[in-house]
């Protein structure tokens, strides 16, 4: 076997998962001196339990409605602009951090938003502070994952062949025969992974059900662990509930992995569907693609042009005087490049690893290791930052100061919790880039550093572009572990724009929110350039 | 002289497979044989990028097994994969000079001499992708020609060929082989590609070669 090439990813992988089993294991130490049966019996952790499973549940039904409405009306209305549109929506919602989207979803729906504005003029009753609990959580969840849906869903009808459009326009098909045999047949396959997806999504969710949740009748499991351990500082009691997060995420991740998700799925193909698609015409779908438009714009634009336009509206150019939020933008920033650099790096030995282990040469003996290899990169999809934090804190804080090493920890958790995403990213680039390469480079002696750089770093230059962009717009973002570890002597972004959406300063929000949009896509679409190269493009 | 003697080979929960072959310098033989009868397998064998279980394999009476690919005395052409397509032409070729793909001088201009023998001069910047079936195949000859390896593998090379391009690259095997004087492997699918290259056929059947005949050298090329 290739040492050189197995070791780096299988040590990456080892590292991965023992720090993810370090985390775990110091939380079910912490929990083991309790009555955990008694404790989960409890009302308030069923109750924060069935919350957490009823947002999750009707945030993707809701997602999944409004998604795949807009799809179908994007295919059906719109030819290739409208598929690029709907990749930038959905890029866009990949990359926006939780805290902006939650400033931007108030600013709209809140007691003094735009709806209230508009209530007040109409002399009707105002939204008041029903944002706040159900409504918010639904409302936010929907914003980030309506676009991601419809993204998949348009791919899915993108890739219909255009002569199965053909004939139902010839068979004279209406809309509900084009859907259920022409649409439904492609839906099928991509649903099923795609609603697991955004369960899980919503299932983890933390800052946003932070930002608009509403005490305890509106918590989430990871927001129940937050205040059980920063707030009420009840270790015993947030590690009993990261236990049991774990084993519902670990739930979940069990049927989610019975269906494909095909979250990464392409821009759409370019193809004439669109355009011959019979029902085009019809008064009905006319009709529907109507309405989609109008909640599509309520639900997903309007709080996008409210965090542009409130941040204009502040002082915007003041902000640079703030030392607090000098440093905070520096640490930030400082904190998305080297977790995205060291992401990569990762993910890319565990790619290199793992194709290594399944070469059809090694006539699946490595099967099981690879699968192992597997485990480890994805292991934190089923860890929650928050959980990992704890898990951290609870081993570190006899041996160290735990918040002193707070900058290590949140670029830990950052390039951990990142790592599924840039594999994913990688994976199959690297792979199907080995099929083809690696019997003509082993023939012809090109080896170490000469095959990165001639061979796979140009092949795989465009994933590696992404990986690194999300990595570094997921980690500019985040408000996870810093929500444990911010202080005055460490802050992050977001962390200041909790602080300050939460003390009522409404303005400084805007304006922070505006420049952490602005940093998250300059980040997401300059380190997709500067490392995609003019293959970020293709 | 290349020469596999009783190399044997499983595959895991697969039929086994036991290899006898020699092929002369200077002499083409065609390998041919049904879906699963093992032809890719010999392939991987001789290039070492599987190893027999048992038997030896020899070039000039010296076992290769313990050599890695790169070191063997072999050249070979696969049935994909046979160039990168990120890279020209040039750095393609200036792989099988120098696997760091930096030619110096002296091999640039062995480069630009091979594809001017090739009947491809000026093609040095081209990427694959502008290369038609038969230029992409006679690229990737080049760079296994300029690796001066005495032993020539080529896996279906083609298949993907009309017939004009067909009998084109055959003339320049057969030519090559003759004035180079090395030994050349072929598989192939089609039945007329022995009479094309005027080489001796051999059929595969579960591992074991069941027919060896001489095509007619000439008659068709």
């Amino acid at each position: 076997m290739n040492a050189a090439r197995l070791a780096p990813g299988i040590a990456a992988a080892a590292l991965a998962a023992a720090l993810a089993g370090g985390a775990i294991w110091a939380v079910a130490l912490e929990a083991g001196g309790i009555d955990l049966p008694a404790m989960l019996d409890g009302p308030y952790i069923r109750g924060v339990t069935l919350f957490t499973l009823k947002q999750a549940a009707l945030s993707t039904l809701l997602s999944l409605l409004l998604g795949l409405g807009a799809a179908r009306a994007v295919h059906r209305r719109t030819g290739p602009r409208g598929a690029r549109g709907l990749h930038l929506l959905a890029s866009l919602a990949l990359v926006m951090p939780t805290t902006v989207a939650a400033v931007g979803i108030v600013s709209v729906w809140g007691r003094a938003g735009w709806v209230a504005d508009a209530t007040s003029a109409l002399g009707l009753p105002g939204p008041g502070a029903a944002l706040y609990g159900l409504p918010g959580v639904l409302l936010a969840h929907v914003f980030f994952n309506a676009p991601l849906m419809a993204r998949i869903f348009h791919a899915a009808l993108a890739g219909i062949p255009d002569g199965r459009w053909r004939l139902a326009a010839q068979l004279g098909m209406g809309g509900r025969e084009v859907w259920r045999f022409v649409e439904w047949p492609a839906i099928r396959r991509v649903a099923p992974g795609a609603c697991g997806l955004v369960f899980l999504l919503c299932f983890t969710s933390f800052a946003l059900v932070l930002m608009l949740g509403g005490g305890p009748k509106a918590s989430t499991l990871e927001v129940a662990i937050y205040e059980a351990a920063r707030l009420d500082f009840d270790l015993g009691k947030a590690a009993a509930l990261s236990l049991l997060q774990l084993g519902l995420c670990g739930l979940v991740l069990l049927v989610l992995a019975r269906f494909p998700t095909e979250w990464a799925a392409g821009r759409g193909a370019a193809s004439l569907g669109g355009r011959i698609r019979p029902d085009r015409v019809e008064r009905g779908g006319r009709f529907a693609d109507a309405v989609v438009a109008l909640v599509a714009v309520g639900i997903v634009a309007a709080p996008l042009a409210a965090i542009i336009l409130d941040g204009l509206r502040t002082e915007l150019l003041t902000l640079p005087g703030d030392p607090v939020f000098r440093a905070a933008l520096m640490t930030s920033a400082a904190i998305a490049i080297t977790s995205a650099a060291i992401t990569c790096a990762l993910a890319w030995a565990i790619c290199e690893a793992r194709r290594t282990l399944v070469l059809p040469t090694r006539l699946g003996r490595y099967a099981g290791l690879a699968g192992l290899v597997d485990l480890a990169s994805a292991i934190y999809l089923a860890v929650p930052a928050i959980v990992f934090g704890l898990g951290a804190f609870l081993a570190l804080r006899g041996v160290a100061d735990t918040f002193a090493l707070a900058p290590f920890l949140v670029l830990s958790a950052n390039v951990l919790l990142s790592l599924p995403f840039a594999v994913r990213a990688l994976q199959g680039r690297l792979a199907e880039s080995g099929a083809r390469h690696d019997r003509l480079c082993a023939s012809l002696g090109i080896t170490g550093w000469a095959r990165l750089r001639l061979i796979e770093f140009p092949v795989a230059r465009r994933e590696l572009g992404f990986a690194a962009a999300l990595s570094a717009a997921l980690s500019v973002g985040d408000l996870g572990v810093i929500a444990l570890f911010g202080s005055d002597s460490f802050r992050t972004l977001p962390w200041l724009l909790y602080q300050r959406a939460g003390r009522y300063q409404s303005d400084e929000a805007a304006a922070i929110a505006l420049v952490l949009l602005t940093l998250s896509l300059v980040f997401f679409i300059g380190i997709e350039r500067l490392v995609g190269g003019r293959h970020a493009d293709r | 002289m290349l020469t596999v003697k009783g190399a044997r080979f499983t595959y895991p929960g697969g039929p086994e497979f036991v290899f006898s072959l020699t092929i002369e310098r200077g002499e083409i033989v065609t390998l041919s044989g049904p879906s699963g009868s093992g032809k890719s397998t010999l392939i991987d064998l001789i290039c070492g990028f599987l190893a027999p279980l048992s038997g030896d394999i020899l070039w000039d009476g010296q076992s290769i097994l313990s050599l890695t690919p790169a070191k063997r005395p072999v050249s070979a052409l696969f049935q994909t994969g046979d160039l990168f397509d990120h890279l020209d032409v040039e750095t393609n070729i200036a792989l099988g000079l120098d696997p760091r793909g930096r030619p110096n001088p002296v091999q640039q201009a062995q480069i630009r001499s091979v594809l001017q023998e090739i009947g491809l001069p000026d093609f040095e910047r081209r990427l694959p992708g502008q290369l038609s079936g038969g230029q992409r195949q006679r690229v990737a000859l080049a760079r296994d020609l300029l690796r001066d390896k005495p032993l020539m593998l080529l896996d279906e090379p083609f298949s993907a060929l009309d017939t004009e391009t067909r009998d084109e690259m055959a003339r320049l095997v057969r030519r090559l082989t003759r004035d180079r004087g090395l030994a050349t492997l072929v598989v192939s699918h089609d039945p007329t590609d022995a009479q094309r290259l005027g080489s001796r056929a051999v059929e595969l059947r579960d591992g074991k070669i069941t027919l060896s005949a001489q095509g007619r050298a000439g008659d068709q090329v």
